[in-house]
């Protein structure tokens, strides 16, 4: 007896210690609770919420943001405009490798400011090549360089976007205007899209967004610029909370050479309707079969 | 070890499953934590070191995934990497089903179900690291159909989701029923567990070729995107499964003093014996496709096998690879070697660490290194991520051991409702 | 849409600055009588004392080419008809006719606002905001900073890639 006895208390007390070691172990997951409430646990897919549901979503982001951040913001849903797909070109001759697209779209869409984070990614080729191996994103020089040419690149909207195949939860679709959109409070962090897609367009929150709040764009989307949290994917998205209140995108605004056109392509009389008629015009990596919407043309 | 011997037959079982089973259950609680001093440091130290696992984890969901060394342009690293090469050890355990139940072979009869706890062992491993991979875990219900979205056929995740759970399911089923049926001593009717085990020879294929088809699937990855990766994966498979269960059924036999009959461990060698040179083969026919053609889309190979651009940082560990299967492969053919326990248990390592790196950071890494619009960062893993790894093998091993011990103690008469009434 | 002229146009800079910080711009007809001016410099000729110092890198344009010789507000278009200042798009496109075309369709020069007019107006810049009307190559410019990826050295600073 006194043998089982002897083993029971070992026994026990190698149970307590492995419980005690375990929720020690366990502990910095507390920070992360924390931040979780059972609204946002629950929360459905954003095309399965009712208006009410997606109004009480908005203003709870809304409320989250001033108490974590300490920004006034405000929130919507801008919904696709009927008759409208959008199309974006950009003129490769006109392009100087400014980066003022990709700074413009780091400032509308609240990224992080440590990683000076934006979706647009900006290739300095060789002129007479289109070999992105010998291109650099990392050129702290004047631009134009001689001998160099530019092009940005984000995400291109694909109409049969490889994204979309195979998020497994159907956390991003393309929506009725052509915009391939992510709901950020679905998606849970696999990063299939990210090694799916073919043109590096997408950007993973490896880390809470540090952003101070008085450089916190207040004029949001639930679908696009609004602060998103960690552990989820995000990319381009055509600055809808501007274009789909018939505004440009920030980076079309922002180039100050005129090389991006972007407009609807279903109005026969816009600029981007133009471009593609008389200018010749091409897509990255065509042979994907990805049908992009960001077409590229030389002048 | 044998299922059904003749003295069980006469005692019947009176009891409900509603009593027996958690009698059942509370007994395996107690073989679980009951053994040697070396089954406790051994439990120890794994759990030990599962929970530094835990901890890393905690820290990586607290932080966010920065913890780890992935980026944008290497966005799946050493936990996917272990993930997929998880997949193949647990589809590797029908290296043992199938000489079983296909072919009869009694010895292998008599041990099958080590392989299956292997694969039970290996999915709980494969699960865990996908979950630790994840940037938002606590949205693990998204994917549950019906509650969630199930992004089903379009979505190879979704398959890899049903297959690897599917899987799972079968191979808790079976020896769920056989230890089960023993341990109340009813016998076995072949009706509830010979068709899981067929279904189980295809399913097993099935789950690698799907974890596979993720990744031929993409055409942004050239690496990727070739038809061999589906053979490749399922022949490094019947490397590691062998492998693995050639090694674990000698500590079986030695540490946990249970009859192994030779026949199986020959069975699986000379397995062993072919499959490492198929998959040699297949390595082989990869890196003539990807040199011979050349252009941009052989610059993932080019920097996995050769360096790129001055960057080589997977160059000593795809050739450390290539080493040790070699090696392996030649020790399990030399007459001096290939029927020595100690170098065919040599072998069994060199090729079950060879197959990790090939399968793991030589495939996964390389995919992504240099980016889709060509951009070369490279990869190690950080140390959140060796302690996570670490940690969730440890906890595989450990419910390898743990369900061994039972399936052992209870398929031999040691636990059991007869036993009790004997003793 | 709407075309801004730069505020810039018809004036000389003087060198001077404003409250704000701006350039002051002296416009033509402070010094040049626009009913009896004087004779336009020659070709290669620049006139220095209080123009800003001008210089000419237009092709092989004189002063003569642009603007009107009678007077010192208007521009002169090629069948000898004049425009005022304000109007310089319909200069710059006789030789540049493609360029006006591709920007009268939007195709060049950017602009800001809407894309969809029925909600707003699209503001856009006139040739000679972006391209300086007497030296139009548009200038080299220091490009806004590059990402900051973990790994991957920004360019000269191949020490920092490990973090």
């Amino acid at each position: 007896m006194t043998e089982v006895t002897r083993r029971a208390t070992v026994a026990g007390l190698g149970a307590t210690l492995g419980a005690v070691a375990f929720a020690k172990a366990m502990e910095p997951l507390r920070h992360f609770t924390e931040d979780l409430s059972l609204d946002q646990f629950l929360q459905r897919h954003y095309r399965e919420l009712s208006p009410e549901d997606l109004e009480r979503v908005l203003r709870r982001i809304e409320e989250d943001t001033l108490r974590e951040r300490g920004a006034h913001v405000s929130v919507a849903d801008d919904r696709p405009i009927p008759g409208v797909q959008f199309g974006y070109a950009l003129n490769l001759s006109v392009c100087n490798g400014c980066r003022k697209c990709a700074e413009a779209c780091h400032h509308e869409n609240n990224h992080d400011r440590s990683t000076n984070q934006s979706y647009i990614r900006v290739f300095e080729m060789e002129q007479g090549s289109l070999d992105f191996e010998h291109a650099a994103t990392h050129y702290d020089h004047a631009v134009p360089a001689p001998g160099k040419y530019y092009m940005p690149v984000q995400c291109l909207q694909c109409d049969d976007a490889p994204c979309v195949a195979v998020c497994p939860v159907e956390a991003t679709w393309k929506e009725e205007d052509g915009i391939v959109v992510i709901d950020y409070d679905w998606c849970i962090g696999c990063r299939y899209c990210e090694a799916a897609c073919p043109y590096h367009a997408r950007r993973f929150n490896w880390s809470e967004p540090e952003i101070e709040a008085e450089e916190i764009n207040p004029d949001q989307g639930y679908l696009s610029n609004r602060v998103r949290p960690k552990g989820v994917v995000e990319k381009c998205h055509f600055c809808l909370h501007r274009t789909r209140r018939g505004r440009l995108p920030a980076c079309a605004e922002a180039c100050p050479t005129g090389a991006r056109v972007f407009g609807n392509l279903l109005d026969p009389d816009s600029p981007i309707r133009w471009v593609l008629d008389n200018k010749r015009v091409f897509v990255l990596k065509e042979e994907l079969g990805t049908r992009p919407r960001f077409f590229y043309f030389f002048d | 070890m044998a299922v059904d011997s003749p003295e069980l037959k006469t005692l019947p079982a009176e009891d409900s499953h509603l009593v027996t089973y958690p009698r059942f259950l509370w007994e395996c609680f107690k073989i679980s934590f009951d053994g040697s001093p070396l089954f406790y440091a051994w439990m120890t130290g794994l759990t030990a070191i599962a929970l530094v696992g835990v901890n890393a984890w905690a820290n990586q969901m607290a932080e966010g995934m920065v913890l780890t060394n992935m980026t944008d342009h290497v966005s799946w690293g050493l936990y996917i990497a272990n993930f997929t090469f998880g997949v193949g050890l647990a589809a590797g355990a029908v290296m043992m089903v199938i000489p079983a139940y296909l072919y009869d072979d009694r010895d292998m009869h008599e041990v099958v179900i080590v392989g299956e706890l292997l694969a039970i062992a290996a999915i709980f491993v494969c699960l865990a690291f996908v979950i630790v991979d994840m940037g938002r875990p606590d949205r693990l219900w998204h994917m549950i159909p019906g509650l969630g979205r199930f992004h089903w056929p379009m979505s190879m995740l979704t398959w890899d989701v049903i297959v690897l759970n599917g899987y799972l399911l079968i191979n808790l089923h079976i020896t769920g029923y056989m230890i089960y049926s023993r341990f109340v001593g009813k016998p076995l009717n072949r009706k509830w567990y010979i068709p899981f085990v067929f279904v189980s020879v295809v399913w097993a294929i099935s789950i690698h070729t799907v974890t596979a088809f993720l990744y031929t699937g993409l055409g942004s990855r050239p690496f990727w995107n070739d038809a061999i990766i589906a053979p490749r994966f399922i022949a490094s498979a019947f490397v590691t499964g062998p492998a693995f269960l050639i090694v674990a059924l000698h500590a079986i036999r030695e540490l946990m003093r249970l009859a192994i009959p030779d026949g199986a461990i020959d069975t699986l060698t000379s397995i062993l014996r072919v499959t490492v040179w198929i998959n040699l083969f297949l390595l082989a026919s990869e890196v003539f496709t990807q040199f011979y053609t050349g252009g941009t889309h052989a610059a993932s190979a080019h920097y996995l096998y050769l360096g790129l651009d001055g960057k080589s940082g997977l160059v000593p560990w795809i050739w450390t690879a290539i080493a040790l299967n070699l090696c392996a492969a030649v020790l399990l053919v030399l007459p001096a070697t290939r029927a020595v326990r100690g170098w065919v248990v040599a072998a069994c390592v060199f090729t079950f660490v060879g197959v990790w790196i090939e399968k793991g950071m030589g495939m996964v890494v390389p995919g992504f290194v240099p980016s889709t619009m060509h951009e070369l960062v490279e990869y190690t893993p950080s140390l959140t991520e060796w302690k996570l790894t670490a940690g969730i093998w440890a906890m595989g091993i450990g419910i390898f051991t743990v369900s061994v011990k039972i399936a052992g103690h209870v398929l031999t008469g040691r636990s059991g409702l007869g036993s009790r009434r004997i003793s | 849409m709407i075309v801004r002229n730069p505020p810039s146009l018809g004036t000389v800079d003087t060198g001077l600055r404003d409250a704000m910080g701006a350039s002051v711009g002296v416009s033509c007809e402070t010094c040049h009588d626009p009913a009896h001016p004087d004779a336009l410099a020659r070709k290669g000729e620049v006139p220095q004392d209080f123009h800003g110092g001008i210089s000419v890198a237009h092709g092989e344009l004189g002063c003569a080419s642009c603007h009107a010789p009678e007077d010192r507000t208007r521009l002169r278009l090629a069948d000898g008809t004049t425009v005022p200042m304000r109007e310089v798009l319909q200069l710059c496109g006789q030789c540049h006719g493609p360029k006006l075309r591709d920007f009268s369709k939007g195709s060049h020069g950017g602009g800001r606002g809407f894309w969809d007019r029925s909600r707003g107006p699209w503001v856009r810049d006139s040739c000679v905001a972006c391209h300086a009307a007497h030296a139009p190559a548009y200038p080299l410019v220091m490009p806004a900073p590059p990402p900051n990826d973990r790994f991957l050295p920004r360019a000269g600073h191949e020490e920092l890639a490990h973090d």
